[in-house]
């Protein structure tokens, strides 16, 4: 059953679906790393952007103004929402914060099923990109291999700005110590705000890929904030490096997990987790 | 004295419940190295935070250089030119030596940042040769050294250290305490938060006695060292 | 969705109208105006309590809408409509709540007839509740066959089908038209299993061959490795089948073109009517040419059919009408018959005796109920095609009238009345 080609096709179904996981889980990751809060909320962001793009399309007809406009409408959404609900709670008890961004995860799904309805839908894709690339000799969907290296080079790019750039540096200051960051004149309101924004910017990029991919759902924001969560179990959360390696962590599990024992796919992954739990319950990873 | 650079009055400092400062009231002059001298517990930190902006008072004034700076967050306070030198360092050690400096050049009004790295390269030519070394791994001595340099960096109008010598070798202490004449030599403003009074009374032109989070006394060091009581009771030092 | 809202009789007017009504018995004994005939004429007059316990919120909240509007439609057009009052509550599709919500309107709000819920184990379990309060009930979906079994009940009437009327009967015309060598799919739970077993059964005895089996998780969005089997059987199948629920579905239909299956020519069909109108728009392209089995489409040109499009254009403009309006219209009419046989009151046992008999053409076609209370209704193949810009699931051929068996070899068991 596992000849080369099997194994090579599960391997870039993996890379894919991994290199999506990480636009959704960066940003869960930072946000807790920097102030704290397990935003519940962050799957929203992803269906949202996932329901904006489907309408975007349909308005405009083109797949590449719902990629770059649907991440923006969630960023600016994302901003007022932390201004105005989730600074009030820094520094208090985690659990307000998980009540809150747990209520408004139901809000926002209410919301989805208010102007969107009930119905699935999916994000038509370019009809360029609707057709097949050969990889070593394997026919690989055009699409996929875009996401592929459209979602590794956001990646990339992020990793190098919080790797190399001043603003990355003060980004893995603020992970150690967010206090010392503000007593070196850097105003962390706005450098949480700015996190929190281009982290719902990218798990929107993800909600448009993944419901082109697959289907735009009212309940696609739990299965977001699922596949997140389980991530930064496993790398560790508040750790860009974490969130990577997690995310190739639970891709290649699913993909391999689903051929190799067919029916149990979800449960390898909960089974991984639960090790990662037992063996190194701070996760893979723990700095930036 | 001059006009003050720094003016504490009546300020009461809290965590929590727990009431740390009592009216508290002190100065520092412009140009001098003032110090701050007590006891573990004595409420030293907690002084050198609320000035700062990371713990606010809950009542009084604080005032730099005429301008009211209490109620200010940290961030603005550090654009007024106020340099923090934390107990404990606060180095953030996944960043390199360069990558620390750089964070606290990044709002520090330096129109030349690179003239600024090389400025306290060469005061410290320790940290020049680690440059790229991660803070996690210096030692102690070159750790405070980094702590001392970022405040250096830019605009600086007052630096507050705390306990700069806590934990290093007799040598490392002179090394830092040369450093600190030197600092002090070419005009700098400095609050410096004090148990080590040998240390203190060496560089230090005028001293506040803090204790139980109260100012028990304010004097030169000469009228210290005439003081056996505050020697022995505030300072730990016994009677020569 | 607002037609919803403003039915819904909120908690404060509904105990604002029992007081108002208790006040009025009460002036009634004191004073005792009126004579005895004038009370019976008012019984004949009087409000007529439906309950309806559907899905209200959540994925599954558009079916309770459009049944509801469907049922309100059937007495809109009835001499009723002035006396039928409403009372909707949601069961959260968890059998608990839909049984304490059936309680509710039954013990409290007094309801004289009961639509239940959607999914088959609350379906079951309202099922039993309404037995043991001899109050009847039609479902709507809530296609559990153990109702058409061995937990059928006297009170229970399923309007809509049961999962087994709506997916085995395509296994024939799947094996003479498509191909012989099948692949099934089932999303890994009861619904989706129970299908591939049954499908199975009929495959291997129709002298098919079944090249491999998958159970997708429920709520599955990935279905590369589960393709990368269809790749791998062999022989390769001729046609993928069996059930995946919503909007899974839409994931595997995007996927199955996107790897290549479809282009090689592998036929794809779902039961359940999985290729809806609104499904293969959410599909698009890729969905096109794809089958399904099920008993309605809006496309279908009987009288019946076209005149309850028309009606429902006046009375929903807005409605895209599918199969939950349908099945909600059935099982308004259904009712109206009843009540109409048991003289305009809502007497139970009457109307139970009487729709037992009924048959009608409604939108779907010639239907009627078997004995074990389960819907005989027509069965069609419906395809996925682009006409203009539009993609629709569209009859291509009639399946004929199937029902489901409530004898001991029947999916669900022996029913016994
Ligand atoms: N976060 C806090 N919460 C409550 N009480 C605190 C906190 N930090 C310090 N304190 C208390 O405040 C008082 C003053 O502490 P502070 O750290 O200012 O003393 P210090 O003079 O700096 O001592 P040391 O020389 O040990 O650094 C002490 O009694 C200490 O226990
Ligand atoms: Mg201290």
């Amino acid at each position: 059953m596992a000849s080369p080609e099997v194994l090579l096709t599960n391997l870039l179904y993996g890379l894919t679906i991994a290199s999506a996981l990480v636009l959704i889980s960066s940003g869960l990751s930072l946000i807790f790393g920097i102030v704290g809060v397990v935003n519940f909320a962050h799957g929203s962001f992803g269906m949202l952007g996932a329901y904006l793009g489907f309408s975007l399309v349909m308005a405009t007809g083109s797949f590449w103004a719902a990629l770059l406009l649907a991440p923006l409408i969630v960023t600016a959404g994302a901003i007022v929402m932390e201004r105005l609900t989730l600074r009030p709670l820094y520094g208090l008890n985690p659990l307000y914060q998980l009540f809150l961004t747990f209520a408004l995860s139901l809000v926002f799904s209410n919301l989805v099923l208010l102007v969107w309805g009930g119905d699935t839908v999916s994000i038509p894709t370019p009809s360029y990109l609707r057709g097949f690339v050969s990889i070593f000799g394997i026919a690989y969907p055009t699409f996929r291999l875009f996401v592929l290296v459209f979602s590794a080079c956001l990646a990339a790019a992020l990793w190098l700005f919080i790797g190399r750039s001043a603003w990355g540096a003060v980004l893995r200051a603020g992970l150690h110590n967010m206090e010392m960051v503000e007593a070196f004149g850097i105003n962390t309101r706005a450098l949480v705000t700015a996190v929190f924004a281009v982290g719902a910017g990218l798990a929107a990029v993800a909600g448009v890929v993944m419901g082109a991919m697959r289907s735009v759902n009212p309940e696609m924001d739990l299965d977001l904030i699922t596949s997140a969560l389980v991530v930064v179990v496993i790398g560790g959360l508040g750790s860009f490096r974490g969130a990577v390696i997690g995310s190739l962590i639970l891709g290649t599990a699913e993909s391999f997990g689903a051929q190799l024992l067919p029916g149990l796919a979800k449960f390898v992954v909960w089974i991984v987790m639960a090790a990662i739990l037992l063996w190194r319950p701070e996760g893979l990873v723990k700095d930036a | 004295m001059t006009t003050p650079a720094l003016a504490l009055e009546g300020v009461n400092t809290f965590y929590g419940p727990s009431h740390i400062l009592f009216d508290l009231g002190l100065t520092v002059g412009e140009g001098t190295v003032t110090c701050l001298l007590g006891r573990n517990g004595a409420g030293k930190t907690t002084a050198i935070r609320t000035i700062m902006g990371l713990t606010p008072p809950r009542s009084g004034a604080i005032t730099f250089r005429g301008e009211r700076i209490s109620g200010l967050r940290p961030w603005q306070i550090f654009r007024r030119g106020i340099k923090l030198v934390p107990q404990g360092r606060g180095i953030f050690p996944p960043l390199s030596v360069e990558e620390n400096l750089r964070l606290a050049l990044l709002r520090a009004e330096a129109p030349e940042p690179a003239a600024e790295l090389e400025k306290v390269y060469a005061l410290f030519p320790v940290l020049a040769e680690r440059r790229r070394q991660r803070g996690q791994t210096l030692s102690g001595g070159e750790l405070q050294m980094l702590a001392i340099a970022r405040a250096l960096l830019g605009r600086t109008g007052l630096i507050l250290m705390d306990e700069p010598t806590e934990g290093l070798a007799p040598l490392v202490v002179r090394t830092i305490q040369e450093t600190l004449h030197r600092i002090k030599r070419e005009g700098a403003t400095v609050l410096l938060a004090e148990q080590n009074a040998r240390m203190a009374l060496d560089v230090g032109d005028w001293h506040h006695i803090i204790d139980d989070g109260r100012i028990r006394f304010s004097g030169d060091s000469r009228s210290i060292l005439g003081n056996d009581e505050i020697m022995t009771q505030y300072l730990g030092v016994s009677p020569r | 969705m607002s037609q919803r809202d403003q039915s819904r009789p909120s908690p404060v007017t509904r105990r604002a109208f029992l007081k108002a009504a208790s006040g009025a018995t009460a002036a009634a004994a004191l004073t005792g105006p009126f004579p005895a005939s004038v009370n019976v004429a008012r019984a004949q007059s009087r409000e007529i309590k439906i309950g309806i316990v559907s899905a209200y919120s959540g994925v599954f909240s558009v079916i309770g809408k459009r049944s509801e509007l469907g049922i309100r439609l059937a007495f809109e057009k009835s001499k009723y409509r002035d006396r039928v009052k409403f009372f909707i509550e949601d069961s959260q599709v968890k059998p608990d709540v839909a049984v304490q919500k059936a309680q509710r309107l039954v013990e409290r709000e007094g309801v004289d007839v009961l639509v239940g819920p959607v999914a088959g184990h609350e379906a079951l379990a309202v099922s039993e509740y309404s037995k043991s309060k001899k109050k009847l009930m039609l479902l709507v979906y809530g296609g559990n066959v153990k109702i058409a079994g061995d937990s059928c009940s006297r009170y229970t009437f399923m309007v809509g089908h049961t999962i087994w009327s709506v997916s085995v009967p395509v296994v024939p015309w799947i094996l003479e038209t498509l191909g012989k060598d099948v692949f099934l799919m089932g999303s890994d739970y009861i619904t989706g299993k129970d299908i591939v077993r049954w499908m199975d059964e009929g495959i291997k005895k129709g002298g098919g061959r079944v090249v491999g089996t998958a159970f997708p998780p429920l709520g599955n969005a990935e279905f590369a490795p589960y393709i990368a089997q269809i790749k791998n059987a062999s022989p390769r199948p001729k046609v993928v089948t069996g059930f995946i629920g919503g909007s899974d579905l839409v994931a595997l239909a995007k996927q199955f073109d996107e790897f290549g299956l479809k282009r090689e020519g592998i036929a794809m069909v779902q039961t359940i009517g999985g290729f809806s109108d609104v499904q293969a728009r959410a599909i698009g392209e890729a969905g096109v040419g794809h089958y399904d089995i099920i008993h309605y489409s809006r496309w279908l040109s009987h009288k019946e059919n076209q005149d309850f499009l028309a009606d429902f254009k006046k009375f929903a403009p807005d409605e895209l009408v599918d199969d939950a309006h349908a099945l909600g219209y059935d099982v308004g009419t259904s009712i109206v018959y009843g009540l109409d046989a048991a003289g305009g009151v809502p007497d139970n046992e009457k109307m139970i005796d009487a729709i037992v008999e009924r048959r009608w053409v409604g939108p779907r076609g010639e239907s009627s109920f078997g004995p074990n209370h389960a819907i005989r209704h027509p069965t069609y193949v419906r395809q996925i095609q682009k006409v203009g810009n539009e993609y629709r699931s569209i009859p291509i051929k009639p399946l004929g009238i199937t029902g489901t068996p409530g004898d001991a070899a029947g999916p669900g068991g022996l029913c016994k009345l």
